[in-house]
């Protein structure tokens, strides 16, 4: 595993399938972001903005799962304020009002106020355990470095080679290698 | 007569397990052996009992039994067969009743399974836990949602039949029980993390003796949610298959916290580390499935899937906190065995992987768990009324899929302890190939936009690395290197490629629209054609379907429908889906012409790669199947042993008598 006692020639060789990978994903990456630039449709409009509203008489679905005769007025209303050339956020705001359906008949929470909680909290949480996670690698490390004498090292390794000479890479082991 | 044999039922399960607790325990401080025996009998007798209760249920069902009160309010004598063994789990009280069943047979199987080493006080506190929460669910039958109530029908009553969407289609004979399977299937696990906290036993013997027992569970689990998806795809209609809905959050994050432990487990057997992290999520998991029925059962929060609403959210409220209390405080109290002295140094390894997927999935959980039960959070404090629906979802949840796919293209080659650059760059080249030209076969094919596409990539990613794996394992053991649980598990990497391959492809390229056609006439979209040949009607024994003929692309022709039961004037849609392996066109009536010569409207949903969700729901359980053959064997003979010390002259001795 010892990188420096490689020659040059085979370092190339390794890495070389990786830059050629790179490039080509990059490249068509590019391709594939440019041409998903041009406006949705009005349909695509019609699918979104229906998935995020509730129906207002069923339990947890938008308007677009619910078959009631109010989700069905609604998606028509929707269709036809897109065909108006009202935009996403003018149509939400409409149903957001108080005097509409109120700020819940949003299927997305706000991100302003106490309901922004919802956003940040599992933000948070993750930024968090990734911090621990990182200062527990770091500590174990240090500790792992301050414990171990050559003696256990060496015993490490000979107890290491003797499992890892059952199976071909000393990796991917399987239970069954006994 | 079934109403006098389900109470008897009932009112016996309850009596033999409270009893299998008392006995279980007087063994156990005794160190009685015949307590233990009375113990193992209550096992048996509990499972019997359950058999009874169900049993007598499923007959009253099947004779339409009205003086059963569970049976005249939710069946009916139209109820055509298999729907009415099925109405067994249409409702809270034969849901619950179902629970109970499969509660009992997990404990018969497990008291025989260890009925030789009854008196290893691991396996004795294990059958106590079980004996606890099959108490409790017996009580939950016999008090607040029973089954088993007394009805007099008057002169010529019929039932109402079950709500009609549960008889739309016949994956609600299996998805119910499949989820129960699961859900009920992680208490061996949790017993045992029990037991070992109770003895102190805390090496790695328990989780050895449970491997089997976790991955049945969650093969249990996994098929459940994955028909519940392809249930709610066949049946509402919607042309989606998973709405962020509370039931389906619920079922989803045990699936989460026990896919974690499945991997943090293997860095336990392995290096003997992660032991409170992995009690603490084998305890969250059980929790969650009863905090899922809370949620789900009790009304707090209104789902689709839930059928009804009773009494029983107090009961469950307060056993979910009995959970939680008992857990958090056995694992406080055993911190001091719990310390473990190995180290993870580095990410880069594979138990450093195991710890960032362990992360990762609490992550996910936890945000799940947030977004369902926060819009009652907020109303309690604040009054405001707000939603937390799939927008919120789909946008959390996608970069931690995203990066789920990273870890499971990259962590399956990590040697344990560390690795390097070199290392991986070897290993990983071909995988690295596979991503790559699965993204440019994507963009080829006409796929556009980032989110998608870097799907697809790391889809390919993590299907070559699994493909490498299983290739090297061939090539070293043959055809016996495809089981065990390292093969197995690529198997299940697989099925999960392909099923984010499908939820990355279903969400980007959906196209929707409602079509209004009048007879003979052909419309287009989405590069579909869409022709309406005319209406039909089907009449059942309990319900009258009246079809719309559509012809897709000229083939055909398709007939959603609108069935309207019997009893009460409810409607309800019967999709009708052209299922190819690239995509799906789902067909909805949205209404019918009033008068013939009128036009219909139908809704069109038009999805890409949809069977390959199922397809991969199929493979992640065969996976499991190959994972839990093989494996295991060389500790399990051993460990009992060294483990189970002084008692293990009476095992032995047990064995002969028993």
């Amino acid at each position: 595993m010892s990188a420096t006692s490689r020659p040059s020639a085979s370092r190339v060789a390794l890495w070389l399938p990786w830059a050629v990978m790179a490039a080509i994903v990059v490249v068509t990456l590019a391709v594939g972001s440019v041409g998903s630039s041009e406006p949705p449709t009005n349909a695509d409009r019609v699918l979104v903005l229906t998935r995020s509203i509730r129906c207002p008489q069923c339990a947890g679905q938008s308007v677009a799962e619910s078959d009631v005769s109010v989700s069905r007025e609604i998606r028509r209303d929707i269709a036809q304020r897109v065909e108006q050339g009202q935009t996403d956020d003018e149509i939400r705001a409409y149903y957001a009002s108080d005097t509409v359906y109120g700020p819940d008949a949003l299927l997305a929470p706000p991100t302003e106020g106490v309901g922004g909680l919802v956003w940040l909290l599992p933000v948070a949480a993750l930024a968090l355990a990734a911090v621990g996670l990182g200062l527990a690698f770091r500590r174990w490390s240090a500790s792992g470095r301050r414990d171990a004498t050559e003696d256990d090292r060496a015993l490490v390794a000979e107890a290491l080679r003797a499992d890892e000479s059952s199976s071909a890479e000393g990796e991917n082991r399987s239970d069954r290698e006994h | 007569m079934s109403l006098a044999l389900g109470r008897a039922g009932v009112t016996l399960g309850f009596i033999a397990a409270l009893w299998g607790v008392l006995s279980m325990l007087m063994g156990i401080f005794t160190h009685n052996r015949r307590y233990l025996r009375v113990g193992l009998w209550c096992a048996g007798g509990v499972l019997v009992s359950a058999v009874l209760a169900v049993g007598a249920m499923e007959w009253a069902l099947l004779t339409d039994d009205f003086t059963v009160s569970y049976v005249a309010e939710h069946s009916s004598s139209e109820t055509p067969f298999p729907f009415d063994v099925a109405t067994l789990w249409a409702a809270l009280e034969g849901s619950i009743l179902l629970w109970v069943l499969i509660l009992s047979g997990f404990i018969a199987l497990t008291a025989r399974r260890f009925r030789h080493r009854i008196d290893d006080p691991l396996v004795g506190w294990a059958m106590v836990t079980m004996f606890v929460v099959a108490t409790f669910f017996f009580f939950l039958v016999i008090g607040p949602a029973a089954p088993f109530g007394s009805f007099n029908p008057p002169l010529g009553y019929d039932g109402p039949g079950p709500n009609p969407l549960l008889q739309e289609h016949i994956l609600m004979a299996f998805h119910p029980p499949m989820l129960y399977l699961g859900y009920v299937g992680f208490v061996v696990p949790f017993a045992f993390a029990i037991g070992a906290l109770v003895t102190g036993r805390l090496g790695e013997g328990w989780l050895l003796e449970t491997r089997r027992w976790t991955l049945v569970a969650w093969a249990f689990l996994t098929a459940g949610i994955i028909l519940g998806a392809w249930w709610a795809y066949e049946v509402l209609g919607w042309g989606g298959y998973w709405g962020w809905d509370p039931v389906e959050n619920a079922s989803l994050l045990p699936w989460l916290t026990g896919t974690a432990y499945l991997h943090s487990v293997i860095v336990q057997e392995r290096r003997g580390m992660l032991r409170v992290w992995n009690l603490s999520l084998l305890c969250a998991t059980f929790a969650l499935t009863i905090l899922g029925t809370f949620i789900t059962r009790s009304g707090v929060l209104e789902s689709v899937h839930a059928f009804t609403t009773s009494s029983i959210g107090p009961a469950l409220l307060g056993f979910f906190a009995l959970i939680v209390v008992v857990s958090v405080g056995l694992i406080g109290w055993r911190g001091d065995l719990l310390r473990s002295t190995g180290s993870v140094e580095t990410p880069l390894s594979r138990e450093g992987s195991f710890l960032v997927n362990n992360v990762l999935f609490a992550a996910l959980a936890f945000t799940i768990l947030l977004g369902t039960v926060f819009p009652l959070v907020v109303e309690a404090f604040t009054g405001d009324r707000i939603s937390v629906g799939s927008p919120f979802f789909n946008r959390m949840s996608a970069p931690i899929g995203l990066a789920l796919l990273v870890l499971m293209a990259v962590a399956p080659v990590l040697p344990w302890r560390r690795a390097s650059g070199e290392l991986l760059a070897h290993r990983l080249v071909w995988p690295a190939a596979v991503g790559t030209a699965s993204l440019v076969l994507a963009v080829v094919l006409g796929a556009r936009g980032i989110a998608p596409l870097v799907g697809f990539a790391l889809g390919g990613f993590a299907l070559g690395t699994a493909l490498r794996q299983l290739v090297l394992s061939v090539r070293r053991q043959g055809p016996a290197g495809l089981v065990g649980r390292s093969s197995g598990g690529m198997v299940v990497h697989i099925g999960v490629v392909f099923i984010a391959v499908a939820l990355s492809a279903s969400q980007a390229y959906v196209q929707q629209t409602e079509l209004r056609l009048i007879e003979g006439q052909t419309a287009t979209f989405a590069g579909h054609t869409f022709t309406y040949v005319g209406t039909n009607v089907v009449l059942e024994p309990n319900r009258e379907v009246s079809q719309v003929l559509v012809e897709v692309d000229g083939a055909g022709p398709y007939a959603p429908g609108v069935s309207r039961f019997d009893f009460g004037s409810q409607q309800v849609g019967t999709p009708s889906v052209r299922v190819t392996p690239t995509v799906d066109i789902a067909l909805s009536v949205l209404a019918l012409p009033e008068v013939p010569g009128e036009p219909t409207t139908i809704r069109v949903t038009v999805q890409p790669l949809i069977v390959w969700l199922w397809i991969g729901g199929g493979v992640m359980v065969f996976g499991t199947l190959l994972a839990m053959i093989g494996g295991g064997r060389r500790r399990r003979t051993e460990t009992p042993a060294v483990e189970a010390g002084p008692s293990l002259e009476s095992a032995s001795a047990s064995r002969t008598d028993g």
